[in-house]
């Protein structure tokens, strides 16, 4: 049995795929960045970080 | 490509949205919620953690969270592998966004003051922040015109700035390069920002549904159709053949069976040459065996 064409979307997508295998290469710049960065309180109306009283 | 699973959207708010421990922990938990909706679209819909959920998998219910964090809960409790890039193993934006192209999501964090002066506004001050790229589109290769976001915190509320964004919205790349490149990597008491041409990013695995078809097969509808076995005991073959010797497993009345592909070319049995067939195309169950067929169970 053999598999249908693809369609246009099918093959464009085929594509990406294709293109995303490559390993990523090292960014310059960043031997020194931290691991452990986290997100931080959303302060919505500049309360206090922890107590949001926006809504 | 636009054809990807999506997720739920999840709000992250308000601050009692998610109750751990006694502390209210909505408005610092950016970064589980857009995991929870990673997961989410990364297992087909199938695993739909909370954010919440997510947060307290971690175990942690002081500050906000990191990528390394939530991947965690991601691998050890729902079974999804994430690839999270940071620090000195950041990824460039067209790396990224070539990932994103080819399927995959990305839990994404930056900096939410980017948004300010723009539709997509979601905070009042900048903060650091998480959001979920479930996929995008247009553009060139490494460079997409567009990205679905789903943005935790905009979830349309009116405060004293004005109005949140209802999340999911498509953003300009840029603006997904402007959020990415503004982050406090040391934190908010630090003045140093990542900067162009990094990515703190977490890399989900592919959920673009494709299948390879064999036998004749098409695209199910929906696309995957999760049906379900209606028989005590429901044979499934490796091909769609009615032979005892073809038969690869069998399932139980109820168990799931998700169908990528159906063919008219199959045995013909009580009727019907109608097979339904796995992703791979190397297991098959009869549509008489089947229900729940063309819809959502």
């Amino acid at each position: 049995m053999t598999e249908p064409t693809p369609t246009p979307a099918e093959n464009e997508l085929l594509r990406a795929k294709d293109a995303a295998r490559q390993p990523p290469a090292h960014v310059a710049g960043s031997e020194h960045l931290p691991d452990d960065t986290a997100n931080v309180a959303i302060d919505d109306d500049g309360s206090s970080p922890n107590h949001y009283e926006g809504d | 490509m636009t054809n990807s699973m999506r997720p739920t959207f999840q709000p992250q708010g308000p601050s009692t949205n998610c109750v751990i421990d006694g502390k209210n922990l909505g408005w610092l938990s950016c970064t589980s919620y857009a995991m929870a909706m990673a997961i989410d679209a990364a297992t087909f819909n199938v695993k739909t953690p909370s954010g919440c959920a997510v947060r307290r998998g971690t175990g942690d219910t002081v500050g906000g969270l990191t990528l390394n964090q939530v991947a965690y809960v991601a691998d050890n409790v729902y079974g999804v592998k994430v690839d999270v890039r940071v620090g000195n193993n950041v990824v460039s934006p067209s790396y990224a966004a070539t990932q994103a192209q080819a399927g995959r999501g990305l839990v994404l964090q930056g900096f939410s003051g980017a948004m300010n002066g723009t539709k997509f506004r979601s905070t009042g001050t900048g903060v650091n922040h998480a959001v979920y790229v479930n996929s995008v589109r247009g553009g060139t290769s490494g460079k997409p015109e567009e990205a679905l976001v789903y943005d935790p915190a905009a979830d349309g509320r009116t405060v004293s700035w004005g109005k949140a964004d209802q999340g999911p919205s498509w953003w300009p790349w840029s603006l997904v390069l402007k959020f990415a490149a503004g982050l406090h990597p040391w934190g908010e008491g630090d003045p140093r920002v990542l900067g162009s041409g990094k990515f703190y990013v977490a890399l989900m695995p592919d959920h673009e549904p494709h299948a390879h078809f064999k036998f004749g097969g098409v695209r199910t509808t929906p696309f995957p159709d999760r049906t379900r076995a209606s028989e005590t005991t429901v044979n499934v073959h490796a091909s769609p053949t009615t032979s005892s010797a073809t038969v690869v497993g069998k399932l139980s009345k109820g168990d799931l069976f998700t169908a990528y592909q159906k063919t008219t070319k199959g045995d013909l049995f009580h009727g019907s040459r109608v097979w339904y067939g796995d992703h791979n195309g190397t297991r098959w169950v009869h549509e008489a065996r089947l229900n729940y067929k063309g819809g959502s169970t």
